[in-house]
C-alpha cells in the first residue's frame, strides 16, 4: 500500500493502519530494534511500541516520509529501552562499540564542557552531513543511525573492513573539527 | 555535550541522509561501470562444461609460431616496511622507488586523504561545498604532477526531473580526468560523471532515477573545451523510449553499447553520430549475453548457453559479422581448461594440461606462452585500457594478514611479447584492497594506511 494511503489509515483511526504498516515497514523496524538490542523478544516489542507512538502521533503528525518516521521512533525507542536495561545486562553489541566510537567526536581536550540545545546539536550534525560525499555519508549513517556492525557495512559497501574502520575515523575526526569550528566544543 | 546526547541527535537528522543509506543498504544504489580493478573473488564469473578447446580454435601459423616469451624475475618485491613517524602535511607523497633485477619498476606513494585512482591520475574525494581539497595529480617519471581543477555546473532535464550536475575535471596532456556522483533521495534522481576510456577527451554523465525493475539511465556526453552537453540519444526514438540499464562507451565515444530492458534483455549498438541503433542480437544473430567494444571499431558479442560460450565479432559500422569460436567454456578455478576473458581484444586460454595461449578475439589467432603453466588456483587477470598488456596476479589465501594479499603479479606485453612474472614478499604489512591497472603501462596495489587515515599506493612498471 502507498505510504500516503497509510498514513490516512492513522488519521481515520482505522486499525488497518498498523497491519499495513507492520505488513510493509515490520522487517525494517525490527531490523533496527535488533541491530540495537541484540535481542529477539525486546525487538518485537520495540516494534509494537514503535506501531503505538506511531498511532498516538498520528494525527497530528503527517510524515513526509513514512519509512524514516518509523525508524526514528524505532531507533529511539530501542535505545531506550536499552538503556533502560541495568548496566550488567546491557552487554556489548553494536551500540556499546558506536557510543564509544563516537567519544571520538566530543573530545576536544577542553576542560569545561558547553551546555548546547539538542536543536542545535541537530542542526550542526545535518549541516555536517551535508558537506561529506556521499558514499562517506551514507556509510556514516548507517553506523551511527542504524547502528550496522562493521561487517555489515563492509558486505553493503563492498568495502574491506580497513577501508570502512578508516573513513569511518575520518570521518570521527571530521565531525570533530566540524564542532569545533561550530563552537560547540 | 556527551556521547548519548550526540547519539541521540543522530537520531533525529534530515530524513534525506537516512533515505539515502537506506537505499544503499537496499542494494538499489546501483554502480554502473565494470571496474578494471576488483578483487579476486569477482574475477570468476560464470563456469560452463566444454569440450577441448583447442578442437574449436581456428588456426594460424605465422602468429602460432610467433610465441610469447616467459620471464620470472628472481628477486622478489619487497614491500616497503611501515613508517615510524608518517609526514602527512603534504596530500599525496612520493615515499619510495626501487628496481627489482633491473626488469621492474616499483613505485610507494602515501595518500593522506581519500582518492580515487586510474587513468595514470589519482583524484581526491573532497567536500564539494567548501572545495578545500580539490585536487587531482598525475604522477610522471619527474615525480608529482598537481593538475589544476575545472568547474562544471550543468542543467539538464530529464524525465520532467531537473538534474544539477556540478563536478570537478582536470586535464593533463590532452587525458580528462573526472570522477562524480550524486543521489536526491527525494526524487530518487542519480547522476554520475566519468572521463570516457581513450583520447577523446570527453566526459560521459549518466543520468539515471529509480531501482531494481525501474532503474532507467539517460547518458550524456560533455564537452569540456568548449562546455558543451550534448543528449546523445535524443535524435533516437527506438533508444529513447527504452529502459537503458547499463551503457559503455567506444574508445572514440562515436558509439556506444546500451543494454536495455530487465526480464527481456537486449543489447545494441548506438551510432552517436549518425543516431541509428543497431540490434546486436540481430547483427550477431544470436542471443547476446554479453558485448564489449575491443577497439574502437570492432564489437565483441558472447552468448552463454548450456552448451558453453560461442562468440562472435561485429565489424563497425558496417555489421559485417565473424564467429570466433563456439562451445567453450569459461576457465573456473582448479582443474580444467577454458577461456578467461580480460576485457579487451585478446583473451587467455588454458588447456586440460595447463598450457597457457594468448587468444585474439579479433581474428581468432593465437599463440602458446611458452614456458608458462596456468596455476590451478583462481587467478585474477585484467587487461589495461589500450588492450596492449594484461594483468596476471594470484593471491595468497594463507596469508596471515587480511586484504587480498598478492603474492604474484605478472604482466603480459602484447607488443614486445613477453610475460613477465614476480613474486612478492611481505605484502601482509599492510592491507591491500584494490589491484588492478593505474594506467596502460602502470599496474597497482591500494593499500590502508598503516592508522587508518589514509592510503597506500604501489606502482609497477615492466622497463
Amino acid at each position: 500500500m502507498d505510504d500516503n494511503c497509510i498514513v490516512d489509515l492513522y488519521w481515520q483511526r482505522s486499525e488497518n493502519a498498523i497491519s499495513e504498516t507492520s505488513a510493509k515497514y515490520g522487517r525494517y523496524c525490527h531490523s533496527i530494534a535488533y541491530n540495537i538490542l541484540a535481542n529477539e523478544q525486546d525487538a518485537e516489542e520495540s516494534v509494537n511500541d514503535t506501531y503505538l507512538d506511531a498511532w498516538n502521533t498520528m494525527p497530528p503528525h503527517r510524515p513526509s516520509f513514512l519509512s524514516t518516521f518509523l525508524g526514528k521512533l524505532t531507533r529511539r525507542i530501542s535505545i531506550d529501552r536499552w538503556r533502560g536495561r541495568t548496566a550488567g545486562k546491557r552487554g556489548g553489541g553494536e551500540i556499546a562499540l558506536a557510543i564509544d566510537e563516537l567519544e571520538d567526536c566530543i573530545s576536544s581536550g577542553h576542560n569545561v564542557e558547553r551546555e548546547i540545545e539538542e536543536k542545535e546539536l541537530i542542526a550542526a550534525v545535518n549541516s555536517f552531513l551535508a558537506r561529506l560525499p556521499s558514499v562517506e555519508r551514507d556509510v556514516f549513517v548507517c553506523r551511527y543511525f542504524f547502528l550496522l556492525s562493521l561487517s555489515e557495512i563492509c558486505g553493503k559497501f563492498h568495502f574491506s573492513q580497513s577501508k570502512a574502520k578508516s573513513m569511518l575515523f575520518r570521518t570521527r575526526k571530521k565531525l570533530l573539527a566540524h564542532f569545533e569550528k561550530e563552537g560547540l566544543l | 555535550m556527551n556521547k548519548d546526547m550526540l547519539l541521540d541527535a543522530l537520531g533525529k537528522i534530515d530524513d534525506k541522509y537516512i533515505i539515502s543509506a537506506q537505499r544503499r543498504l537496499d542494494g538499489s544504489c546501483r554502480i554502473r561501470r565494470i571496474p578494471r580493478r576488483v578483487p579476486f573473488a569477482a574475477a570468476v564469473i560464470v563456469v560452463l562444461l566444454m569440450s577441448t578447446f583447442t578442437m574449436a580454435m581456428a588456426f594460424n601459423e605465422d602468429f602460432r609460431n610467433a610465441v610469447f616469451k616467459f620471464f620470472r624475475v628472481s628477486t622478489p618485491d619487497q614491500v616497503l616496511p611501515m613508517e615510524e613517524d608518517p609526514d602527512s602535511s603534504e596530500p599525496i607523497k612520493i615515499i619510495g622507488e626501487t628496481s627489482i633485477d633491473d626488469t621492474i619498476n616499483v613505485l610507494y606513494v602515501r595518500l593522506n586523504e581519500i582518492y580515487d585512482c586510474g587513468r595514470g591520475g589519482i583524484i581526491s574525494l573532497y567536500d564539494f561545498e567548501t572545495r578545500e581539497r580539490a585536487y587531482a595529480y598525475t604522477i610522471t617519471d619527474k615525480g608529482l604532477n598537481r593538475l589544476e581543477p575545472h568547474c562544471a555546473s550543468l542543467e539538464y532535464k530529464w524525465k520532467d526531473t531537473l538534474y544539477r550536475i556540478l563536478f570537478d575535471w582536470y586535464e593533463d596532456g590532452g587525458t580528462i580526468y573526472a570522477d562524480a556522483h550524486s543521489f536526491d533521495p527525494e526524487t530518487s534522481a542519480e547522476w554520475s560523471v566519468h572521463a570516457v576510456d581513450g583520447t577523446s577527451g570527453l566526459v560521459g554523465i549518466t543520468l539515471s532515477y529509480g531501482s531494481q525493475l525501474t532503474y532507467e539511465a539517460c547518458p550524456l556526453l560533455y564537452d569540456p573545451g568548449t562546455q558543451t552537453l550534448y543528449d546523445i540519444t535524443a535524435p533516437c526514438e527506438a533508444l529513447r523510449s527504452q529502459a537503458i540499464t547499463d551503457i559503455s562507451f567506444s574508445e572514440d565515444a562515436s558509439g556506444l553499447l546500451a543494454e536495455c530492458g530487465y526480464l527481456d534483455r537486449k543489447v545494441y549498438y548506438y551510432d552517436i553520430a549518425a543516431s541509428v541503433l543497431y540490434s546486436l542480437e540481430e547483427w550477431a544473430d544470436m542471443p547476446v549475453t554479453g558485448a564489449w567494444f575491443i577497439d574502437k571499431d570492432t564489437v565483441c558479442c558472447i552468448s552463454e548457453t548450456d552448451g558453453g560460450m560461442t562468440c562472435r565479432t561485429i565489424a563497425l559500422p558496417a555489421g559485417e559479422c565473424t564467429e570466433i569460436f563456439s562451445s567453450l567454456p569459461e576457465l573456473e578455478a582448479g582443474a580444467g581448461s577454458g577461456i578467461r576473458f580480460t576485457g579487451g581484444r585478446y583473451a587467455l586460454m588454458v588447456e586440460e594440461n595447463r598450457d597457457t595461449y594468448v587468444y585474439d578475439l579479433k581474428t581468432g589467432e593465437y599463440a602458446p606462452i611458452d614456458g608458462f603453466q596456468f596455476p590451478s588456483e583462481d587467478v585474477f587477470t585484467a587487461g589495461n585500457e589500450d588492450g596492449s598488456k594484461i594483468l596476471f596476479a594470484r593471491n595468497d589465501p594463507g596469508s596471515a594478514g587480511s586484504g587480498l594479499a598478492v603474492s604474484e603479479i605478472g604482466i603480459l606485453d602484447l607488443e614486445k611479447r613477453i610475460f613477465t612474472l614476480f613474486t612478492r614478499e611481505g605484502y601482509e604489512i599492510r592491507q591491500e584492497e584494490t589491484l588492478g591497472w593505474f594506467d596502460k603501462d602502470r599496474v597497482m596495489i591500494q593499500a590502508a594506511a598503516d592508522d587508518y587515515r589514509g592510503g597506500y599506493l604501489y606502482l609497477f612498471t615492466i622497463k
